[in-house]
């Protein structure tokens, strides 16, 4: 369980993490908010890869700073993950058992095990150099996983990735996230409402919205209209186009609305919908 | 940490940049040796050489340390290695392993082609290999440290574009092209290159000559290692910073253990210490104290004629960064007298002079003048102590070379003198008691006093000899002699005076001309019983051409004795002439040297006026007669004729 009491954190002049309580349990979670809002320094306030200013973060009742980083007791895929290319995935878990502390004996198993669940197990003795972005990525999730850690944090993890390694990802989250705790921070809404069941929406550095899924619909439950293309200007209200859509040669706006409308017709909200509902406040 | 390490090896030598740097490195240094080893085999010219190329080796370490260390943010792995505990610093620290690992095979390389050559040189020896490690330690793997410490730094701090330019700015600074251009603007009035003393890392001047010490091998002084120490703590120090941790007792302990190293080198490179300077400040390079301060040496600083005797010297000389002295002066009981000028080389300062009585006596330094009240005329005994070198006659960890007409203890004004710029004793010289104790920390030392024990010497003498460095003590035909360690063989025969005078002869030979010489000149001295003869071997820049003291000599190389007679002769016996006999003197003591050669200048019409009229005299009278006369000539200071005048009649 992560728990974050008060936390503030400030660069220069621009206090990115303001007085911030959140409280995680096991279940994969999808961290979502605009570029720059601070998810990032979140993620890395967590693994102590910052020195937190103000406040407390507790993992698994143990306070976390920069000097007990990471006892074993997280896997990190960050969203620019490399490895030297001259290393084979072998090698390069080998490395990363050696620097987690894995003993020499389970050393060996723990490598197999890895790459494995990332679909891996017949590159062992490629060269990093010559793996897809996908394959990189994947083996970015296996170093994760060495050592069997109870939190898992990925960062932008699908960014980039072609659909087919995207799916891929999306089951191997879903085999590693039994027991544990996963925490994907993302701008892909649609990835987090297939693989997580629970959302984390950082609307400001001080204001996170916790939630279910259906939780998180509900902020846009009869708020999203499909509207004809032109009348976008009879909607009373607040409004927020969210995107244009085709059907049958006629355009359509899908709008997020404020108000009830009178034009266009009410769809069943997403979690697309009700994030961008929270963060245009709508 | 072993199987880190061991992939990071597979990491370097898979890199491309990284590997191939290294190779070329290798290649040159092995190609750069082979050529010499195979080209000249002397250990020394071979070694200098080596370390002049040692601006390429700081330049390749600095660019694959980079390349190497860079990797980490060109293959985006620093954010995820971060993550684990101390997982960056690891991975770091496996990295610089290797390079270091990489660096001190370089050093060994290095260091077994210098072994080879001591193999040729027949200087299979203790001191100088130990010399060869500590030599190609400095000046080969300290300064790659420093290169791989840069390297490190930029890795750490520059990105793509600055690179390059830190890189050359950081070239430029300790090469020694910062320093040829300092010294070429520098004047007396604004000395830039003194500043830029503390970037002068590498050893050598381009472009100074090739003359070599041979007891004191390639200058290694402390000083030297306190200058590029204190650059590579700085530099670490530096890289440190950004692994530093807010809070962390771990990165406080080792930064302000870092921080104290690097003002402990700073420290001990501000103290400095006896050198042999190789730098390029113009107002200090060459032994410029002996000369610039010629003024204050004069005999009229203080105008004394007292004459006064010492019959013993109890000195206790301590030799590390320079000479630390204590020196106790037993005086005759002959007649007081009012004040005792001493002469002790200005480059020694003093701490303290006291009388028998351990009260402080009352003194005036001038120069190297001193000069010390006899208050109640008690003074029997005269405590000197005081600390200090020269550069010329230096003492410290590598070397000392106090010969016994340089005043590094006090002698008395009338017993000692400056003729021409050289140190000379004076026919006032007399006999003494000397007893010596030497702390030191040079491979040997010899004196021209007996060893009691271990570092203590004792003898009576006119002068006393010290010297330390590598040298040996060997006996040759009856006569002991001291010779550098790094020497070529003796020949077996002399061929005498017009042979190859690049041949290693016998100290015999060398006292068989001087008394030879002597007899032809009428001087009465003899010189058969020589009890020792002390060779420096090649002696630098100094310019040295061999001491007679009363009972031993002192003497460059044993090649060439004819040419080392005759300069030992001369100051011995010519130092006092008037400066219009001095191109007579030249002629007679060329002709003594080589008169075949005189006489093929007479010949074919090459002699001057004054060598026609030298040849001319001596035809006339023969040579029996004829030397001693001008001999007595050149030497009579009532004698005022010309030596035209003189060799006309």
């Amino acid at each position: 369980m992560i728990e974050m009491k008060s936390v503030s954190k400030t660069f220069g002049k621009k206090k990115v993490l303001d007085n911030l309580y959140l409280t995680i349990d096991k279940g994969v979670y999808g961290l979502l908010g605009p570029n720059g809002i601070g998810k990032t320094t979140l993620i890395r306030s967590i693994l102590g890869l910052y020195d937190i200013d103000d406040g407390e973060i507790i993992i698994d009742g143990k306070i976390m700073d920069s000097k007990k980083k990471n006892t074993g007791m997280i896997g990190y895929l960050p969203q620019q993950f490399g490895m030297f290319k001259e290393l084979t995935t072998a090698e390069v878990l080998e490395y990363f058992s050696i620097l987690k502390g894995i003993c020499a004996s389970d050393l060996k198993k723990e490598i197999v095990r890895c790459l494995s669940v990332v679909n891996l197990q017949h590159d062992r003795k490629t060269l990093v150099g010559a793996l897809s972005g996908g394959m990189l990525r994947r083996l970015g999730i296996a170093q994760a996983l060495l050592g069997d850690p109870k939190l898992l944090i990925f960062d932008e993890p699908t960014a980039g990735l072609d659909p087919e390694e995207r799916m891929r990802f999306k089951d191997i989250i879903a085999s590693i996230s039994k027991d544990r705790t996963v925490i994907i921070s993302t701008h892909i809404v649609q990835d987090v409402d297939v693989i997580c069941n629970h959302i984390l929406i950082m609307k400001s550095g001080t204001n996170i919205i916790q939630g279910t899924k259906e939780e998180i619909r509900s902020f846009a439950r009869e708020k999203v209209y499909r509207i004809l293309c032109g009348d976008q200007d009879k909607i009373s209200g607040k409004r927020y186009i969210e995107n244009i859509e085709e059907d049958g040669g006629t355009n359509y706006y899908k709008v997020l609305c404020s108000d009830r409308q009178k034009i266009g017709t009410v769809l069943s909200p997403t979690v697309e919908d009700g994030y961008m509902s929270i963060i245009k406040e709508v | 940490m072993k199987k880190l390490i061991k992939i990071n090896i597979k990491l370097f030598l898979s890199s491309f940049v990284p590997a191939l740097g290294m190779t070329m490195l290798f290649a040159f240094i092995n190609c750069m040796n082979v050529i010499l080893i195979t080209s000249q085999k002397r250990l020394f010219p071979m070694m200098k050489t080596n370390i002049s190329s040692n601006i390429v080796i700081f330049i390749m370490l600095m660019f694959i340390s980079y390349a190497y260390l860079s990797k980490i943010k060109v293959d985006a792995a620093e954010e995820v290695l971060k993550v684990e505990s101390k997982g960056l610093v690891k991975h770091v620290a496996a990295q610089l392993i290797v390079l270091v690992t990489l660096l001190f095979i370089i050093y060994i390389n290095c260091c077994l082609y210098a072994f080879c050559c001591t193999y040729f040189e027949n200087a299979l020896n203790t001191a100088i290999w130990m010399h060869i490690l500590k030599v190609y330690f400095l000046d080969i793997f300290l300064i790659g440290l420093l290169g791989l410490s840069f390297g490190f730094l930029i890795a750490l701090y520059c990105n793509r574009w600055n690179t390059y330019i830190v890189m050359l700015l950081v070239t430029i600074f300790f090469s020694p092209y910062i320093q040829t251009f300092l010294s070429s603007i520098s004047s007396e009035r604004l000395n830039l290159v003194r500043w830029a003393d503390i970037f002068h890392i590498m050893m050598e001047r381009t472009d100074m000559g090739g003359n070599i010490d041979y007891l004191y091998g390639i200058p290694n002084e402390m000083q030297r290692y306190n200058r590029i120490l204190f650059w590579i703590g700085m530099v670490l120090l530096l890289c440190l910073l950004k692994f530093i941790k807010r809070k962390s007792k771990t990165s406080a302990t080792a930064f302000l253990l870092l921080f104290t190293f690097v003002c402990v080198q700073g420290v001990g490179y501000i103290k400095g210490g006896n050198i042999q300077y190789f730098g390029y400040d113009n107002q200090r390079f060459f032994y410029n104290d002996e000369i610039s301060t010629d003024s204050l040496h004069s005999e009229n600083v203080f105008l004394n004629n007292d004459k006064f005797s010492v019959t013993d010297y109890t000195l206790k000389l301590n030799v590390g960064r320079q000479l630390s002295a204590d020196v106790t002066v037993s005086l005759a009981p002959d007649r007081p007298i009012k004040n005792y000028v001493f002469v002790l080389y200005h480059g020694y300062a003093i701490k303290s002079i006291y009388d028998q009585d351990g009260k402080t006596v009352r003194y005036q330094r001038k120069g190297d003048y001193i000069e010390i009240e006899n208050e109640g005329m008690q003074i029997s005994n005269i405590r000197f102590t005081y600390t200090g070198g020269s550069e010329q006659f230096y003492s410290n960890y590598q070397g000392i070379r106090l010969l016994g007409f340089f005043p590094y203890y006090p002698i008395p004004q009338h017993e000692i003198t400056r003729v021409r710029n050289q140190w000379m004793l004076t026919n006032s010289t007399t006999f003494k008691n000397y007893d010596l104790v030497l702390k030191h920390n040079t491979a040997e030392v010899v004196t021209n006093l007996g060893e009691v024990s271990e570092g203590h010497y004792q003898g009576y003498s006119d002068s006393l000899t010290i010297i330390g460095g590598l040298i040996q003590k060997q006996h040759i035909e009856g006569i002991d002699t001291d010779r550098p360690l790094v020497y070529k063989h003796l020949s077996d025969t002399y061929y005498g005076l017009d042979s190859d005078e690049n041949r290693q002869v016998s100290p015999k030979v060398v006292v068989e001309l001087l008394n030879s010489y002597c007899k032809k000149l009428g001087i009465p001295a003899d010189y058969e019983n020589a009890s020792k003869v002390i060779s420096l071997g090649g002696t630098g820049n100094s310019g040295f051409t061999g001491y007679l003291f009363a009972d031993y000599m002192v003497v460059p190389m044993l090649e060439s004795p004819a040419y080392t007679v005759i300069g030992m002769m001369d100051k011995k016996y010519f130092s006092d002439i008037t400066d219009d006999k001095i191109n007579l003197k030249d002629i007679l003591l060329r002709y003594l040297q080589s008169n075949i050669q005189f006489q093929y200048r007479v010949r074919t019409k090459q002699a001057d006026s004054l060598e026609m009229l030298f040849y001319k005299y001596v035809d006339n009278m023969g040579e029996d007669a004829a030397l001693p006369d001008i001999y007595r000539y050149l030497c009579d200071p009532m004698d005022t004729r010309t030596p035209d005048e003189f060799l006309q009649l």
